[in-house]
């Protein structure tokens, strides 16, 4: 018998933290499958902490130098210049019509109040005690964009001991970004009144001209490249992204990266992403402070969206519904389909969907952006 | 729950200790202030190129309207280019009409030029 002691070999060292990851994996595949929140990531994650929390895992580089799929993935698309979250980033700006934002052009300033939480949150992360690189990526998941804290966490900390916080901060922003619809709303109530969710807005669409929508992801990524350099790479592979779709002589090109490129990267970085979810070094306290902050970043970024249209209220004759600030997050078409729904349910003919999918792609914008500043005062 | 924390505190071997530290919190509320107005910087600037992209639409599209019917710059200028193009072509076929009426001429003159020869021989005869 003593020949077949291998059998059990696995089962003898389970310990706790395998469990406890194991049931990790379970519930980020249930929410994925009952719930639908965001499936596309946090089933490929839940499958992946399964994976990489089996005792011996064959999916891991092993100690004796053996390479694991997952690791190898690891080094690949996310170690060496992010390059998954950054193909990402192609396939979602040729999925976003900038048509609502550039024909109302002040939802810009939505965008960027709504990254208010961003720059709160690093401060509590730092009076939490985490360092300077730590909290900075902590803060980011306040973009609420996936890619952008991905390459963000990677750029600050791989390789340091603090690595372990990639994978909570990347499990952090897209649970968060699957829990929009219920924290955006309990956020807006509390933070504005009926009377406030009432306010009617008129959409007068405006045609926005073909050589705008061309000259305008050419002319964003300049400036952005040139103020902050080091968001070239996140700004730039979103507005080539958008440029494909726009320039209307790519077609195919453009249906590719909006279907079937972001479909391939997604399928990848989901599991690649889980790599870092083993037990040992995930469940520590800090991965739960960090699923704190992260809270509080989303929440302030509502808030934020919702504080400048309060004030700019005060000045203006025709009223901004509040809500459509709250709309200036990057989780798109989530935190805009929100505000619709908040709209009707308070007046049935009051329709904020445009106002707020243009706040909403500013959102995308400023994150973007605020991911790219972040690495620059970083020194990165 | 306690135990758990505990253990989760104790037994892991990397990672961080968590240490308040007051310089950092200096440096990240120069983050704050610094981040926030960067970013506000950037969407002030993009706002602005918009709002000029959009102007100059607009008065593209007005000018369009107001001269509906006319034709326009492009237009004009393709009709200039094709008057350019028609200009060269007619100076090609004047320079190969005259470039023919030229070896028509020469021929001519060698041709007389035989031909007196020829009768200066006959004469010599």
């Amino acid at each position: 018998m003593d020949g077949l002691g291998f059998l059990i070999e696995g089962i003898a060292a389970i310990e706790w933290h395998h469990v406890v990851m194991w049931i990790i994996g379970f519930l980020m595949i249930f929410l994925a499958i009952k719930f639908k929140m965001e499936p596309t990531l946090l089933l490929p994650m839940g499958f992946g902490a399964i994976l990489v929390n089996i005792p011996f895992t064959g999916v891991l580089n092993g100690e004796d130098g053996s390479f694991g799929i997952l690791d190898v993935l690891k080094t690949v698309g996310l170690d060496t210049g992010e390059i998954f979250p950054l193909i990402l980033f192609i396939g979602i700006g040729a999925m976003m019509d900038f048509g609502p934002l550039l024909s109302n052009p002040k939802l810009f300033f939505f965008g960027a109040a709504g990254q208010i939480g961003i720059f709160f949150t690093i401060v509590l992360a730092a009076l939490c005690g985490f360092g300077l690189n730590e909290a900075i990526t902590i803060g980011v998941i306040g973009t609420a964009d996936g890619p952008t804290s991905i390459t963000v966490a990677n750029s600050l900390l791989s390789g340091t001991d603090s690595a372990y916080l990639i994978s909570a901060i990347t499990v952090c922003a897209y649970s968060y970004m699957a829990l929009v619809p219920v924290i955006q709303p309990a956020v807006i109530k509390l933070t504005t009144t009926k009377k406030e969710r009432m306010i009617k807005m008129e959409y007068n669409p405006k045609s926005v001209s073909k050589g705008t929508r061309i000259v305008f992801p050419i002319v964003v990524t300049l400036i952005s490249g040139l103020i902050a350099p080091a968001s070239v790479a996140l700004v730039g592979c979103l507005m080539f992204g958008n440029l494909i779709r726009e320039c209307g002589v790519l077609g195919s090109l453009a249906d590719t990266a909006s279907n079937v490129l972001s479909n391939l990267v997604t399928i990848f970085l989901g599991i690649t992403v889980a790599a870092g979810m083993v037990g040992e070094d995930f469940l520590k306290l800090n991965t739960l402070i960090v699923l704190a902050l992260g809270l509080f970043a989303f929440v302030f970024d509502t808030f934020g969206g919702i504080a400048l249209a309060k004030f700019i209220n005060l000045f203006t004759k025709k009223k901004i519904n509040p809500m459509v600030g709250a709309a200036g997050i990057s989780a798109f078409p989530m935190a805009s389909r929100i505000v619709q729904k908040l709209g009707i349910k308070e007046d049935p003919s009051n329709h904020l969907l445009m106002h707020a999918a243009g706040a909403n792609v500013a959102g995308q914008i400023s994150s973007v952006i605020a991911g790219g500043i972040l690495m620059a005062i970083a020194g990165i | 729950m306690t135990d758990l924390i505990r253990v989760m505190e104790e037994g892991t071997s990397s990672g961080i200790q968590l240490e308040y530290n007051p310089e950092t919190v200096l440096r990240t509320l120069n983050i704050l202030w610094q981040g926030l107005l960067s970013v506000f910087i950037v969407i002030l600037v993009v706002f602005l190129v918009v709002v000029i992209l959009n102007l100059i639409s607009a008065k593209s599209a007005k000018y369009k309207e107001a001269h509906a019917g006319e034709p326009t710059y492009s237009d004009k200028m393709k009709e200039k280019w094709a008057n350019r193009a028609a200009a060269r072509e007619d100076r090609k076929a004047q320079r190969l009409l005259e470039k023919e009426a030229r070896k028509i001429a020469r021929e001519e003159r060698e041709k007389q030029k035989a031909e007196s020869q020829e009768n200066d021989e006959n004469k010599d005869k």
